[in-house]
């Protein structure tokens, strides 16, 4: 299973899937309801305003997680 | 309004600026007319970008080929509904929303954002919009790589690459919590994150070889430099 593009060769025993995401109501639903009652946590690294959006999203050192822009407060 | 621009597919992130740009019309999409069928206004609160967007097509040409630039790119989004258009089924103005916003159009890294209505859940009032906009690109890719395309059962064996980034770190949640047995990858220094987010196992893809696995049934990458080997059934 690959996000990042096509797989370069098919596995010897199984198949090989590239797919790219869509948004879906119901799968959202599921998520945000775990994550409500503690089944599954969000991983957010840097969170920035948009004035300095440019910098967070070139970050001179490896972040962890996800950045994340905080248009308004 | 202010938003992050993107001009030059070449530049990569390094081109992204902050501008002025037209803020999108309630009015207009209030008026019923026809191109703006099923889209919401919403007022972004917080936005997240996927590290590939840029070298997207979609960043760059609509769905009929034409340059789009300049481009507003993100399209994690967390906000509240300004102004519905017709066909905006479940959603109302005022309400708390996020999702994943259409790849071909503006993104979120904006003060205002046009959204397909069925891109976007509601809410709840007790989960913050960072929350809101960290979950939907990591959540939708985790779930519909595991469940929809994976076909993930209770006591199969998955291979998560890149196990401590954001879409890893979900697949693992969600895999466990399926009854999986999750074995994580990533760099040596990603290893306490990725047992702490559930993995049973680590391979450290610095200095542990795959062939030590063995057998897995479903293997999901998400991070860039690795390949996965697909599932097997
Ligand atoms: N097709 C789709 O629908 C779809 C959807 C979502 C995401 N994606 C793609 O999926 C990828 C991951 O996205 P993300 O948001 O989860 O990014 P991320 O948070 O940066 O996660 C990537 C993870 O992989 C690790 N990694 C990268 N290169 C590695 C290497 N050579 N060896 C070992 N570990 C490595 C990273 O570790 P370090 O931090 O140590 O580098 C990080 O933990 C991106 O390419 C993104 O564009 C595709």
């Amino acid at each position: 299973m690959s996000v990042t593009g096509p797989a370069e060769a098919p596995p010897a025993d199984g198949l090989a899937i590239d797919f790219v995401v869509v948004s879906d109501r119901a799968q959202l639903n599921e998520i945000v309801q775990r994550v409500r009652d503690g089944r599954v946590r969000a991983n957010i690294g840097t969170v920035a305003t948009l004035d300095d959006a440019v910098a967070a999203l070139n970050p001179t050192k490896r972040v962890k997680g996800k950045t994340i822009i905080r248009v308004r407060p | 309004m202010k938003a992050i621009v993107v001009t030059d597919q070449a530049a990569g992130t390094a081109g992204m600026t902050l501008a002025e740009r037209p803020e999108p019309q309630a009015a207009r999409l209030a008026s019923l007319a026809g191109a703006s069928y099923g889209d919401v206004l919403v007022e972004v609160h917080a936005s997240g970008f996927t590290p590939d967007e840029l070298t997207w097509p979609s960043t760059w040409t609509d769905r009929l080929g034409r340059d789009r630039t300049p481009s507003i790119p993100g399209h994690e989004v967390a906000g509240v509904v300004r102004a519905l258009g017709y066909g905006t089924t479940g959603l109302s103005v005022g309400q708390r929303v996020f999702g994943l916003t259409d790849w071909t159009r503006d993104g979120t890294l904006a003060e205002y954002a046009v959204v397909e209505a069925r891109n976007l859940a509601p809410l709840p009032g007790d989960v913050d919009f960072t929350v809101g906009a960290s979950l939907a690109m990591p959540g939708l890719t985790a779930w519909q790589g595991l469940f929809e395309h994976g076909r993930l059962q209770a006591g199969q064996s998955v291979l998560v690459h890149g196990a401590a980034g954001a879409v890893g770190s979900m697949a693992t949640q969600l895999a466990r919590e399926a009854g999986a047995y999750v074995i994580g990858t990533g760099r040596a220094a990603a290893r306490q994150a990725a047992l702490d987010f559930g993995a049973q196992e680590f391979v450290d893809l610095d200095d542990d070889t795959l062939e030590d696995v063995g057998e897995v049934d479903l293997s999901s990458t998400s991070s860039a430099g690795t390949s996965g080997d697909g599932p097997r059934d």
